[in-house]
This record gives C-alpha cells, sequence and structure tokens, in this order.
C-alpha cells in the first residue's frame, strides 16, 4: 500500500483504534467490577460522555499524528528508496541518494550510494574494454575487406549452401551480367547456383568438402557472355564460426585460353609444312646431286622448286618463334611506367646508399620489370663501378623499347668489366639474390651495351626493355568501391520456413514504383520500378532502377509529380521484359514497399503480361508503422522521414523512395522488437491486424 | 671505280654467297671471318659498306659498330647489319647504336641488292 493512501486511511484506524481500545476498557471493567460499581461506573459514564468523547477525539488525533509520523518519517522513505535505487543504478549522472533521516537512512543511503557507483565504475570500465575490442575487430575486417578487395582475381565466400557472403570488385566485374537475358546479378544472399551450372557449383562444393585444402577443385565456367572463367574452390573452415563456408577464386583465362589454342594450332601446322619443306629442299637436291647429267629445262626446274621450299622453310621457322616467343610472355613481370620505375630508383637509392640523379623524360612508356631484382641488380652494379660525381638515370625510346641509361663519369668502366660484373649475383647493403645479374636481365628480355664517347670522360650504360606494346584497357571500375560482406550470413540458417525468420535476419527486396496515375483499372501504367535490397538489417549496394515505355502517353498531372516525362522513355524496354528482369531480382527475397498495397496492385496486374508472378510475402512500411504508432496521424513517407530522423533524398524517384523505405525499415526492426514483433510471422499478422483495425474506421 | 664492300661472317656458307652475289653486282668484295680480322681489315681496305653480322665470335656486331661509330676515320662507313629474324630487340639496338639498315636472315638475294645499292645511294645522316 502507497504511503499516501496509508496516510488517509490513518484518521480511520485511529478512530477505531481508540474507539475497540475505549469500549475494550469499559467492557472489562464491566466484567471484573461488582454489580454495584459497575452500575456506578456505568453512571459516571453517562455523566462523563462528553468528556470521555471529546477525549475519544484528542486521542485519535494524537494518534493520527503519530501514524502521519511513523509514515513519514519511514515508510515513505523505504518507498522513495526502492523507487530511487532503479534509477540510482541505471543512470550513472543521478545526484547521490540522502533520502530519509536519521542513523540508519544516512547508512542505507551511504551504503546504496557507493554500491552504484561502483556498478557504474564496473560498467563504464567494461563499455570500454567492450569498444576497444569492438572497434579492433571492425579495423581488422576493414583490413580484410580492403586487402581482397585489391586483389585481381575475383574473390566470393560462400556458407556451406552456397550463398554469398562476401565478393570484392573482381569478382563483381567477372560475374555480373546486368545485359543478359535474362541478366544475372552477384550479390549478398544470392546463390552461387544462379552463377553457375547448379551441377557445376554442386560437384565444387561436394569436392572440396572431400578434399584437403592443398588440393583445391578446379574448374573452367563458361559464362553467358562467352567468356571462360577459371574457378578455384577452398573449402572456408574460419574459427569461431559453427558452419564452415567455401572460398571461390575466380579468373577470366578466355584470352589465355583462345590465344593459346590458336597458336597452338598455328605451331602444329608449321612444323607440318616445316616437313613438307625439307622434303621438297632435300629430294631436289639429291636428284641433282645423284643425276648430274639431268637435261636443261629439268634441272631449272628443280633448282626453282629448293627456292620455293627454302622460302617455306623461313615463313613456318618464323611462325615457330613467334609461337615460342609469346609463350615466353608470361613470365611473372609486371608492367611498370618509366616514370614509376625512375621514382622506384629513387626511393631505393637511399637505402642502397647510392646517389644518384634522375632526368624523367616527358614520355612515359611502361615497360615489363620486376620491381625488386632489377633495381636491386643496378644499385649492385653501380656500387661496383668506379665513377666520380653522381650517376644519371634516364630513358629513351626507341621502337617499341624503352632504353635505360646511367650516364657516369667513369674513365676505366669497360664492356669487359660489366660482362664480368652481370655474371655475379647481386649482393648489396647485405640484400643479395641467388642468381647472377644475367639472368635478372635475361627474364627482362633486356639488352646492354655500354657507350663510351671517345673524347668525353662519360660512359653509358644502356639497358634496353622491350615496351609494352599492348593497349591497356582500364579496369572498368565498379561503382561498388568497397567489398561487399557479411558475415553474419554465417550465422543464418537458410529456412524453409521464410515467416519463422527474423525480420533482422531477412533478405528482401525494398521496392517503389512510378505509375502514369493512380488507377491502374482505368489504364494507368507503370513507369518505373526502383529497388534496393537489404541483407540482415544492412541495405546493399546493389540496386535495380529501370524507366518503363508505358505504351501510352504520360498524363501531365502525373509528370508534375514523378518529372517522367514522354521522351524520357522513349526506347525504354516495356514492363514485360522490366518485370522478368526485377524478378529475377527479388527473387527468394521478401517485398518491402510503403503503401505496398498500391504498388500490388499495379504489379499484379501488369505481371500477366511478363508471364511472371510475385508470390512472396510483402511487408507494408505504412501499414508497420500504424502497428507502432497507432496514436500518431500521418504514415506516409513525407510525414515518417523527419520522425525517424531519416534525411530526405530523392522523393517521387523510384530507386529514391525504395531507399527512403529500406532505411525506415531498417529503423524499424528495433521498434518492433520491443514491441514483441520479432518474426517475419509476427510483423505480417501485426500489420494484417492494424489493416483491419484502419477498415473499422 | 667499284664500291669496296666488306663481308664480316663466320659462316662460310653463307660468306661463298654473299661473296659471289656482290661481285656478280660489280663491287669489290673483301672478307673477315670474325671481329678482330675485321678491326685489322678496315684500315686498309677502307670499305664504303659493311655487311655486319650481329652473332660473330668473340665480338660481336654491335661491339664492331660501337668501335667504328666512335673513331673519325670510320665514322662514316655504311654498315647494314645481318640479324636474324625475330631477334627485334636486336635490330632497334643497331640501329640504336648507328647502323644504316638491318637485313634479317634468311633474306632474299634481291632484297640484299636492292638494300646495299639504297644505302650506298643513302647520304651520310650522321
Amino acid at each position: 500500500m502507497r504511503s499516501d493512501v496509508l496516510k488517509k486511511l490513518a484518521v480511520l484506524i485511529s478512530f477505531l483504534l481508540v474507539f475497540l481500545a475505549g469500549s475494550s476498557l469499559i467492557f472489562t471493567l464491566h466484567l471484573l467490577l461488582e454489580d454495584e460499581l459497575s452500575k456506578a461506573l456505568r453512571q459516571i459514564t453517562s455523566q462523563l460522555f462528553w468528556v470521555l468523547l471529546l477525549g475519544g477525539i484528542l486521542s485519535t488525533g494524537v494518534l493520527t499524528f503519530f501514524f502521519h509520523w511513523l509514515i513519514d518519517r519511514y515508510a515513505a522513505p523505504v518507498e522513495q528508496l526502492s523507487d530511487q535505487v532503479s534509477i540510482q543504478f541505471l543512470n550513472p549522472d543521478a545526484h547521490p541518494l540522502s533520502i530519509g533521516k536519521g542513523d540508519v537512512f544516512s547508512k542505507l543511503n551511504t551504503s546504496i550510494n557507493t554500491a552504484a557507483s561502483e556498478l557504474h565504475q564496473q560498467r563504464t570500465a567494461m563499455q570500454h574494454e567492450l569498444n576497444r575490442l569492438s572497434s579492433r575487430l571492425i579495423s581488422e575486417r576493414d583490413t580484410l575487406a580492403a586487402v581482397i578487395e585489391q586483389l585481381q582475381q575475383g574473390v566470393v565466400i560462400t556458407n556451406q549452401e552456397g550463398s554469398i557472403l562476401l565478393y570484392n570488385s573482381a569478382s563483381s566485374t567477372l560475374l555480373s551480367f546486368p545485359d543478359q537475358d535474362p541478366p544475372v546479378y552477384l550479390g549478398l544472399g544470392r546463390s552461387m547456383h544462379s552463377m553457375f551450372k547448379s551441377a557445376l557449383v554442386n560437384f565444387a562444393l561436394d569436392e572440396s568438402k572431400n578434399r584437403p585444402a592443398s588440393d583445391p577443385v578446379h574448374f573452367l565456367a563458361d559464362t553467358p557472355d562467352g567468356r571462360f572463367l577459371k574457378v578455384k574452390v577452398l573449402p572456408a573452415s574460419l574459427t569461431g564460426l559453427t558452419d564452415s563456408g567455401f572460398i571461390f577464386f575466380i579468373e577470366d583465362v578466355s584470352a589465355q585460353l583462345k590465344g593459346k589454342n590458336q597458336q597452338q594450332l598455328h605451331a602444329e601446322e608449321s612444323i607440318r609444312l616445316l616437313r613438307d619443306a625439307i622434303a621438297g629442299v632435300r629430294m631436289t637436291t639429291e636428284n641433282l646431286l645423284d643425276y648430274p647429267l639431268t637435261p636443261e629445262p629439268q634441272r631449272q626446274q628443280f633448282l626453282e622448286i629448293i627456292a620455293q621450299e627454302a622460302e617455306k622453310l623461313e615463313r613456318n621457322v618464323t611462325n615457330l618463334q613467334h609461337y615460342f616467343e609469346s609463350d615466353a610472355k608470361d613470365s611473372g613481370l609486371s608492367i611498370i611506367p618509366a616514370h614509376s620505375f625512375l621514382e622506384l630508383l629513387s626511393r631505393l637509392a637511399l637505402r642502397y646508399e647510392i646517389e644518384i640523379e634522375i632526368n624523367k623524360p616527358d614520355e612515359n612508356p611502361a615497360f615489363f620489370a620486376d620491381a625488386y631484382s632489377l633495381p636491386l641488380s643496378l644499385f649492385f652494379l653501380l656500387s661496383k663501378l668506379n665513377y666520380s660525381g653522381h650517376p644519371q638515370i634516364s630513358f629513351k625510346v626507341n621502337q617499341g623499347y624503352v632504353i635505360l641509361s646511367l650516364r657516369m663519369m667513369s674513365s676505366d668502366t669497360s664492356h669487359s668489366r660489366i660482362e664480368a660484373l652481370i655474371s655475379n649475383s647481386p649482393m648489396i647493403q647485405g640484400i643479395a639474390l641467388p642468381y647472377p645479374v644475367s639472368d635478372v636481365f635475361n627474364r627482362h628480355n633486356a639488352t646492354w651495351w655500354l657507350d663510351e664517347a671517345l673524347e668525353s670522360e662519360f660512359c653509358e650504360l644502356q639497358i634496353m626493355f622491350p615496351a609494352d606494346k599492348e593497349i591497356h584497357i582500364e579496369k572498368p571500375t565498379h561503382p561498388e568501391k568497397v567489398t561487399a560482406f557479411d558475415f553474419d550470413l554465417f550465422r543464418v540458417k537458410v529456412s524453409d520456413e521464410l515467416s519463422a525468420m527474423k525480420l533482422k535476419n531477412l533478405t528482401a527486396t525494398v521496392f517503389d514504383t512510378e505509375t502514369t496515375g493512380l488507377y491502374p483499372s482505368d489504364g494507368d501504367r507503370l513507369l518505373s520500378i526502383g529497388a534496393v535490397r537489404v541483407v540482415n538489417g544492412k541495405i546493399q549496394q546493389q540496386s535495380f532502377h529501370q524507366l518503363i515505355d508505358p505504351d501510352r502517353s504520360i498524363p501531365k498531372a502525373s509528370i508534375e509529380i514523378h518529372g517522367i516525362t514522354n521522351e524520357m522513355i522513349v526506347g525504354k524496354p516495356k514492363v514485360e521484359k522490366v518485370l522478368r528482369d526485377f524478378h529475377l531480382f527479388c527473387d527468394g527475397t521478401l517485398l518491402i514497399a510503403h503503401n505496398a498495397a498500391f504498388d500490388m496492385r499495379f504489379l499484379e496486374l501488369e505481371q500477366k503480361r511478363a508471364g511472371v508472378v510475385f508470390s512472396q510475402p510483402i511487408l507494408d512500411t505504412l501499414l508497420l508503422s500504424t502497428v507502432l504508432h497507432p496514436h500518431l496521424e500521418g504514415h506516409s513517407l513525407d510525414v515518417l522521414m523527419p520522425r525517424y530522423g531519416i534525411e530526405t533524398g530523392k522523393r517521387h524517384d523510384a530507386l529514391g523512395d525504395a531507399m527512403m523505405t529500406a532505411l525506415l525499415f531498417q529503423k524499424m526492426i528495433p521498434l518492433l522488437e520491443q514491441a514483441g514483433i520479432i518474426t517475419l510471422e509476427d510483423a505480417l499478422s501485426a500489420a494484417k491486424d492494424s489493416l483491419y483495425a484502419k477498415l473499422k474506421y | 671505280m667499284a664500291k669496296k664492300i666488306l663481308i664480316v661472317d663466320d659462316e662460310p656458307n653463307i660468306v661463298i654467297s654473299l661473296e659471289f652475289l656482290m661481285a656478280q653486282n660489280g663491287y669489290n668484295v673483301f672478307i673477315a671471318r670474325n671481329g678482330e680480322q675485321a678491326l685489322d681489315l678496315i684500315p686498309e681496305v677502307k670499305p664504303d659498306l659493311i655487311l655486319l653480322d650481329v652473332m660473330l665470335p668473340n665480338r660481336t656486331g654491335f661491339e664492331i659498330l660501337q668501335i667504328l661509330r666512335r673513331e673519325k676515320e670510320t665514322k662514316h662507313i655504311k654498315i647494314i647489319l645481318l640479324t636474324a629474324k625475330g631477334r627485334d630487340q636486336d635490330i632497334t639496338k643497331g640501329i640504336t647504336l648507328g647502323a644504316d639498315a638491318y637485313i634479317t636472315k634468311p633474306f632474299s638475294t634481291r632484297a640484299l641488292v636492292e638494300k646495299v645499292k639504297e644505302t650506298l645511294n643513302q647520304a651520310h645522316a650522321k
């Protein structure tokens, strides 16, 4: 019972107590005393009735006062304490307690305050440690992502079922075919089965489970656009995770495959032609030698045959030579622009303690070089040569070659001196190579010579490298710059019971449409669809945005809303194609839209044209908003954005609105959880109830 | 007066054909089998043109070329390098070092005669 209620009851209790005490006193006296005495007592009582009543009232008053004092002094402080203690333990900034009076309370206050402050201290320390650990985790994770991102190879990590948990942009370039019909997208939560032939993926996954990591599964996969990918699959056992997954390394080998096959064919053909030519030369020459009396016209013919066959020999030897040269090209050297190489030299010069002077010409050709062994060899040569001043290092370009020149003032540098030096393994400042400089030069296909001008005391060591003749096409930069990953997916069991899945673990496509008007039954059509994916409560960068040719003119009133004009839709695909693509984009995911009923009405009408069915469950963020805030008015995006503190982006743009709806859904998840709406099933039934509630109004 | 041509090559069968071909075309022909011999002969013969094989024993054709281009007396001599086909870096290296022309082995005799004529008629560019 609360103390204020107690206080109100105090009068009644006091009165009852006084009444009971008085009446029981009188009753007892009646029982104990003899008749006469009791008679006298009755007389006295009736005579003194007013006095007794007054006494009774007075004692009631005193008693009430005493009760009030007692409540104020003990009951109320205890009550306050019980309220305050929880605040004290929750809020570190609360003032120290000083409730109640007297020794008991002051001791109680002190011990509660001490306990609370100790609790807060421990909590702060724990929070610090938590923050430290999690920031370390995040930075390690980001490092990992950055490393994977830099890989030239495509890297995709999947869980046991082949669902994608991580991929880098190289893999996204290799495995996304948005222009294909149907388009293929790489994305978190999507399955490798949609990237490659299912049988191939199953084979690879099964096989790699049964092999040691040292013996990974390799396979060649053909892509819809006619390329060949070399794929290596490794089982990924990641510590701390109950389920391991797989790592796919992907490389485009179409060029090599095509090149190799063709070159091999050419080489084989050349060898065949060589044999023919040799046979021709040999036979004719032997004829001429063995039959010296061959008449003139025949003799002349034989000689012409020899000339022809010799020419054939030459041509085919050249072909063979090209074959071997192109084979040698794959030497593991990387392409370095000459400027970068000179800069590398000037940095390394400090380490090798050799002073050099760099002259950079304007042109910047690239050549094949190893950034480690080549500079080391050059500095080794410089360290062994006698010269005064600083060597000047520069380069020039000549007919497809980059000629690096080391110019120094030296009187005793000779061809033979350098020839002797390059047969040594380079060693400088304790850094050594296990093979001679000549090997380094050979590997670079480099030739060298020494230019000694007679009149001057300068000599120039020239080293000539084949320049990179290929035209380099910039690697297309993928809009997704950062590796997409979500290790939480490892923990998600892919469940057929979609409805039992938690909202925060769902894979959903959040979409919005723009239309020519509000009434699909009166001929209004879809104009555009925009969508983003939400995986594990995180918005993915991969999006879908397509304008649609609606096969009708767009009314002016609707142009004012979405800004899509009749000119903008010229040449855009028809709804049949777009819906098929969108169907693929949202395959296997939940659909989410704001005021989904509107969009779904259009989708349902238009899907018949495309021959697809959107059968997945649909969540409406508008309905969810009415579930969360039944007493608030207004649930449109315009009202909800500021309510949830979401910055309003491009409104009435299908992708912009889809993005905002996705942000809204993200923010709703914890609120829904607080309200006990945790699974998809919970959300669907709550939305349904809310819909009925709305309809009742 | 007939122009003097020095052939520097170590492959006897090729030398026979070259000698025959140049003589047939009215040149005065001299032969050196290696680089040292060539360097000995040049001051004596003072050739107008040298057919210089790149792959020579001891001293390569490039070295001979460098030496000849350094000396005032031999600077002006026309030099045609004979290189193996496909060794593109040899061609670039040779031209960089100052050869007037090159011809790749195996070559057609007609092309070689053409090239010799053309080179001898060139005004010295250096």
